[in-house]
C-alpha cells in the first residue's frame, strides 16, 4: 500500500512537472514574441535617432561628426559620405541582440533667404535714414573679405522702395554712396521680418541687455554664425561693443546698438527697424561686408554713422552666399531613405 | 481484519478523491494552456504581420521615380519600391479575402490578406478579423478612399493601418468562449513619399 501511495505520488509529481514546464514553455514563447518586437522597435528608433542626431551635428559646424553613442540602453553607429550637398548617411541602432540599419540620401537645402539687391536695402517706407560721418556706402561687389571687386555684379549702394525715399537717402548720402547706380528704388526686397524670428531663435550669440561688450568674435568664414542684438525701442537703452569685433553670418540689430573699435562683419546685418542706430566707430577700419537690409516696419528710423575715416559698407555678393548657408538655417531633401 | 477493511475503504475513498481532484486540476490546466496557447499564436501572428507590414510599407516608393502609389483602397494597396535596395523596383500588393477563403477555421470572421509581389501572390492566413488602410495628405486631412487617380495618389503622405488578429479556435475559459484578440494600428510616414524635408 505505501509502496503503491509512493509510486502515485511521484507519478502525479511528474505530470504536474510535464505540465509546468509546457506553460512555462508557452509563457516564453510569449514573452519572447513580444520583448523581440520591442526591441526591434528601440533599435529602429536608435537609427532614427542617429539620423537626427548627425543632422544637428552637422548644423551645429561640429568636428568631427560624432560616429557613433550610446542611447536608452542600446548604441549606433554613423557612417557618413558627403558630396557638395547630398548628404549619404547610414546608420545601424543596436539594442540587445536586435538590429536595425538605415540608408539615407539627402540634400542640403537653403531656406529662402532676405537677399538685398544693394549694399544697403531699405524695405521701410517711410524710412528715416541718416548718413554721418565718414561712413560710406558701395554698392559695387566685393569677394567675402571685401578686399576685391570681382569686377561682376555690381549693384546699388542703397534702394529704396520709392523715388520720396530715395530722394532722401541720396540728400542724405550725397557722394559718400556709389553703386550701380549709387542709390536706386527697388520694390522687389524682401521683408525680412518673417525671418526675423527664427533668426533669434537660432541665434548661436544673444545680446538682450544694455552694456559694453569688449573684443568679441561671432564665427568664422567656414562657421558663419547668428547674433541677435536686441537693445529694445528706448534710444536710450545701447549695447556697445569695443575693441576688436568681428563677425561672419548674420547680424540682426534691434535699438541703438553701437560699434565702437575695429568693427567687421560679413554676411547679412538685418536692422528690425524701429530707432534703429547703427553706428560703426571712429578707429580702425570698420566695416560691413555683405549687405544691409532694413525691415519693413513703418517709420523706421536708422542711422548710419562713420566717425572714423574708413567705414564702409560693401555689397558682397560671397559674403552674402556664406551667410546663407549657414547649416543651421538649412534644411535636408529626403532623396532616397531605405530601412 | 476489520482493521485492514477499514483501510483498504478509506484508502479508496482518499484515492478517489485525489483522482476527482487531480481530473479537476488536469482541466483546469489543459483550459489554461489551450487558452495559453492561442494567445500565443494570436500575439506572435500579430508581431510577425505587424513587422512585415512596417517591413514593406516603409519603403513605399524607394527608388521609383514615377508615381509610388498606384492604388489606394481601405483595404487594398497597390504600390512601387525597391525593396531589396538593389535598384530593382518591385510591384507590391496587399488586398484582403473574404471570409469564405479561410473556411478550415472555426472562426467565422477571420479572413486571408493576399501579398503580391511583382505578380506573385501569397496568400496568408494571419486570423485577421478587421484589417484597415487609412491614408492622409500632409496637412493630416484623412483621403477619401478608393484613391484612384494619379494626382490625388501622389498626395498621399502617411498611411495608418489598422488591424485585428483572433485566434482560428475558440477560446475555452470560465466565463464561457471566446477568441484570442490582438488590435494592432499604427501611422507611418513613407519617407519616399511627398518630397519630404528633414
Amino acid at each position: 500500500m505505501g509502496r503503491t501511495a509512493l509510486i502515485l505520488v511521484a507519478a502525479l509529481g511528474m505530470v504536474f512537472g510535464a505540465i509546468g514546464l509546457s506553460i512555462r514553455g508557452l509563457t516564453n514563447h510569449l514573452v519572447t514574441a513580444q520583448t523581440g518586437y520591442a526591441k526591434y522597435s528601440t533599435a529602429r528608433n536608435l537609427a532614427r535617432m542617429a539620423v537626427h542626431m548627425t543632422l544637428r551635428a552637422y548644423d551645429r559646424n561640429l568636428s568631427p561628426i560624432p560616429t557613433s553613442g550610446s542611447l536608452d540602453g542600446g548604441t549606433y553607429t554613423v557612417a557618413h559620405t558627403e558630396s557638395g550637398d547630398t548628404l549619404w548617411l547610414t546608420t545601424k541602432g543596436i539594442y540587445a541582440d536586435s538590429t536595425y540599419t538605415m540608408n539615407v540620401k539627402l540634400l542640403r537645402t537653403t531656406k529662402p533667404f532676405p537677399g538685398v539687391n544693394a549694399a544697403i536695402g531699405l524695405r521701410a517706407t517711410p524710412v528715416s535714414f541718416s548718413l554721418s560721418g565718414k561712413a560710406s556706402v558701395d554698392g559695387r561687389n566685393y569677394d567675402s573679405t571685401g578686399t576685391n571687386l570681382i569686377g561682376s555684379g555690381d549693384l546699388s549702394g542703397v534702394a529704396t522702395m520709392n523715388e520720396s525715399d530715395s530722394t532722401a537717402v541720396k540728400n542724405a548720402g550725397g557722394t559718400d554712396i556709389t553703386g550701380v547706380p549709387p542709390v536706386n528704388v527697388d520694390t522687389t526686397t524682401i521683408d525680412p521680418s518673417a525671418s526675423l524670428d527664427e533668426y533669434k531663435s537660432n541665434a548661436d550669440y544673444s545680446y538682450s541687455s544694455g552694456g559694453v561688450y569688449n573684443n568679441v568674435s561671432w564665427g568664422s568664414p567656414s562657421a558663419p554664425a547668428i547674433v541677435y542684438c536686441n537693445a529694445g525701442d528706448d534710444t536710450s537703452f545701447s549695447i556697445k561693443f569695443t575693441g576688436n569685433v568681428v563677425g561672419y553670418g548674420i547680424l540682426v540689430v534691434r535699438g541703438n546698438v553701437q560699434f565702437n573699435g575695429n568693427f567687421s562683419f560679413y554676411g547679412l546685418v538685418v536692422v528690425d527697424g524701429f530707432n534703429t542706430t547703427v553706428q560703426v566707430g571712429a578707429s580702425g577700419t570698420p566695416q560691413i561686408v555683405g549687405g544691409v537690409i532694413v525691415a519693413g516696419n513703418a517709420g523706421a528710423s536708422v542711422t548710419l554713422k562713420g566717425t572714423g575715416t574708413t567705414g564702409k559698407v560693401k555689397y558682397s555678393s560671397q559674403a552674402l552666399a556664406k551667410a546663407r548657408n549657414i547649416n543651421k538655417l538649412r534644411y535636408y531633401s529626403i532623396m532616397e531613405w531605405y530601412e | 481484519m476489520s482493521s485492514v477493511l477499514i483501510d483498504i475503504v478509506t484508502s479508496a475513498v482518499i484515492f478517489g478523491v485525489l483522482a476527482l481532484t487531480v481530473g479537476r486540476v488536469q482541466t483546469n490546466i489543459n483550459a489554461t494552456m489551450y487558452e495559453n496557447q492561442n494567445d500565443v499564436v494570436t500575439q506572435t501572428n500579430a508581431v510577425e504581420f505587424a513587422r512585415q507590414i512596417e517591413w514593406d510599407f516603409a519603403k513605399i516608393g524607394h527608388h521609383e521615380s514615377g508615381q509610388k502609389v498606384l492604388l489606394a483602397d481601405s483595404t487594398e494597396i497597390r504600390f512601387r519600391a525597391d525593396l531589396d535596395n538593389k535598384l530593382v523596383v518591385n510591384t507590391v500588393q496587399y488586398i484582403i479575402g473574404d471570409t469564405n477563403q479561410c473556411a478550415m477555421t472555426k472562426n467565422r470572421d477571420d479572413f486571408p490578406i493576399f501579398r503580391t509581389e511583382d505578380g506573385k501572390a501569397v496568400k496568408q492566413n494571419w486570423g485577421l478579423t478587421y484589417f484597415k488602410i487609412t491614408y492622409y495628405d500632409n496637412a493630416d486631412k484623412e483621403l477619401s478612399t478608393p484613391i484612384t487617380s494619379a494626382v490625388d495618389l501622389a498626395k498621399i503622405h502617411s498611411i495608418s493601418v489598422a488591424f485585428r488578429l483572433e485566434s482560428a479556435e475558440p477560446v475555452v475559459t470560465m466565463q464561457g468562449a471566446t477568441w484570442a484578440a490582438v488590435t494592432w494600428r499604427k501611422t507611418i510616414i513613407p519617407r519616399n513619399l511627398g518630397n519630404l524635408n528633414y
